[in-house]
């Protein structure tokens, strides 16, 4: 099979059944990120990253100078007061982290742009909330035009870096529900293509210790995910006829039949794409020394 | 250095007050927005700027005043702060708290400070102000606009030794607010003011404290020995330029200063970097001098005023001449 990156819970005995694979951990207790470096390379795998859902602000973490090395996704609830952040940015903008913020609060998209700012890259969380577009095409003009160099704010950063101007860009892998990239397991160490397929029970491996044998391509499931896209169009839904479907791939259909904003956004950030693929093609290739 | 504004409202209202007929047309509820920060913030980056100025109104009356300082700092600028020094104790305590241990190098507060027997204040603001004066001592440089010829100094240098402020004095001379009625030093009175300032010189020397004089002084009404012992005292000697800061409204609108606030606005989205806005700025004022040179009949003929050594006055004060008479300039310069 291809390399995939295994999303998996903090269980050290499942980090013993497997080996020379990349991990993302998920974490319990922030105090996890303490020690599941050295856990995950003791049984020898790498560590992709370790994600910890924090039911809080960013600010109320007390980061630590040991967790400079450990690449980290924080899902947290929203930035909280700057000044706290401000107080521990000399660590946080030594940390190799990702900071995801959900947008069902209104503040985060101005906070997302305040961390990327200040050189801590951040990600956006969309949630079963409508985005309010009119901010979000605010923050992805500001993540995609790099007017001054700041941390990239995904999904934009990825979707930008990226981009094809003659394919689809999808950006489910921001989130680690890729199935091309991801696979997710349970701590009885069975297998799904994506976290909502593992919590409904349904598996492509029973036991994470068939994958060294397992051909994923040859998988109804994974061919069944991989061309799940194709139902907008068989089903003719509106974002099959939406300008900007090549960089949302219907993420928003939930919203298309009743707004407008999303087909304007997605159509926006298409356009800067090809606006900046454009002029990208337009520089001089300059001679060699 | 470009200003920006964080607020709109002031909380007092200066006779003077160059910044009035902005305010008047501004809603004073007009705060500058994160959004809005960031953008200025990288504008200034991304044009080789390392120092800001914040102004009002009163900048403290901004909600995340502190947040957007410290903000600021974070991305390294030099930070200078106009205020009125006037706040409610708790937000002095919170400010104090969070700004008392940035050095001096990296944040300075400019507090404009009022002669409380010339224009009186409310025993309460006076020592509002002077609990802040005591709060942050060495990090306060005094301000001080002169809008009366019979203007009093003692009170800044009692301020500056009872509260260990730096030992200098910014004195600014109050403009003319094109069209508008504020009060202002007459270019007539601008000889007696020179001369009440120099009466001051004892003062100064004796408590070593250095004036630095803001822009619209025109040169030629300096004596050479007068300008002599300010190059000795401050070190560069003055200056007598006129040349466009220009300020940075809560909504990125822009203009070249206070008193010119109603000429050539603009929006900071109009450029791409701080240069474009001076140069256009520039020639703002390039074109109302090429009506008249300076405040002074014999401006037209200065060879300092064409060398750019003293720049003949303040452009307000050329303005206000245009607004006053019949409509015989090109209209492109009395908009």
């Amino acid at each position: 099979m291809n390399p995939r990156i295994i999303v998996c819970p903090y269980n050290r005995s499942l980090f013993d059944r497997i080996s020379n694979q990349i991990l993302v951990v998920q974490l319990n207790d922030i105090e996890q990120i303490g020690s599941v470096a050295q856990d995950v390379s003791h049984s020898c795998n790498d560590l992709r990253c370790a994600v910890i859902n924090w039911p809080s602000s960013l600010a109320d973490i007390q980061f630590k100078k040991e967790w400079m090395t450990v690449p980290l996704a924080i899902y947290a609830t929203e930035m909280g007061p700057f000044r706290f952040i401000a107080s521990q940015l000399n660590i946080l903008q030594q940390m190799n982290l990702r900071v995801y913020l959900p947008l069902n609060n209104p503040i985060n998209y101005t906070e997302l742009r305040i961390l990327s700012s200040l050189g801590i890259a951040s990600t956006a969380v969309f949630v079963s909330k409508e985005p309010e577009w009119e901010a979000l095409t605010d923050l992805m003009t500001y993540a995609v035009m790099n007017y001054y160099p700041h941390a990239p704010i995904d999904p934009f950063h990825y979707v930008a870096t990226k981009f094809k101007p003659d394919g689809y860009t999808g950006f489910s892998a921001v989130y680690f529900s890729d199935p091309t990239k991801f696979l997710h397991i349970n701590h009885a160490g069975n297998v799904s293509l994506s976290s909502d397929d593992l919590q409904c029970g349904k598996f492509i491996l029973n036991d994470i210790c068939e994958l060294d044998d397992f051909e994923i391509e040859n998988c109804p499931d994974y061919q069944e995910a991989l061309n799940e896209w194709r139902t907008f169009f068989i089903d003719n839904r509106k974002c099959s006829i939406c300008q900007g479907w090549r960089v949302c791939l219907g993420r928003f259909s939930q919203f298309a039949d009743t707004s407008l904003g999303c087909e304007n956004f997605s159509t926006e950030f298409l356009e800067i794409l090809e606006q900046d693929k454009m002029i990208g093609q337009k520089r001089i290739s300059l001679w060699q020394l | 250095m470009p200003n920006v504004l964080f607020t709109q409202s002031c909380v007092r209202s200066c006779p003077y007050c160059f910044a009035s007929e902005q305010m008047k047309e501004s809603d004073p509820n007009d705060l500058l927005s994160w959004e809005n920060l960031i953008y200025v913030s990288d504008f200034l980056k991304s044009s080789g700027e390392r120092s800001i100025s914040v102004l009002g109104g009163e900048p403290t009356l901004h909600p995340d005043f502190l947040e957007f300082i410290i903000y600021l700092l974070e991305r390294d600028f030099v930070v200078r702060v106009f205020t009125s020094g006037i706040m409610a104790n708790t937000k002095l305590d919170k400010i104090t708290s969070a700004l008392m241990n940035i050095p001096d190098e990296q944040l300075t507060f400019i507090v404009n400070l009022n002669n409380p027997s010339q224009t009186p204040s409310s025993l309460a603001e006076t020592e509002s102000v002077k609990r802040f004066l005591s709060m942050f001592g060495t990090k306060v440089m005094c301000g001080f606009n002169i809008y009366r010829v019979d203007f009093e100094l003692d009170f800044l240098f009692q301020y500056i030794n009872c509260f260990g402020l730096k030992k200098s004095i910014r004195l600014g001379i109050a403009h003319p607010i094109p069209g508008a009625k504020n009060i202002y030093i007459n270019i007539n009175d601008i000889d007696h003011v020179i001369a009440r300032l120099m009466n001051y010189v004892p003062f100064f020397e004796r408590f070593r404290i250095r004036p630095s004089i803001d822009c619209g002084f025109p040169l030629c009404r300096f004596t050479d020995t007068q300008l002599g012992w300010f190059t000795r005292h401050t070190g560069s000697g003055a200056k007598f330029g006129c040349s466009p800061v220009f300020d940075i409204g809560p909504d990125l609108r822009i203009w070249s200063c206070f008193p010119l606030s109603s000429y050539y606005k603009r929006s900071l989205f109009e450029f791409d970097t701080i240069g474009d806005i001076y140069r256009f700025f520039k020639e703002k004022h390039r074109m109302i001098r090429s009506e008249v040179g300076g405040i002074y009949p014999e401006c037209d003929e200065c060879s300092l005023r064409e060398d750019e050594v003293c720049s003949g006055g303040c452009v307000a004060h050329l303005l206000s001449i245009f607004k006053d008479e019949a409509p015989v300039r090109m209209p492109v310069v009395c908009q």
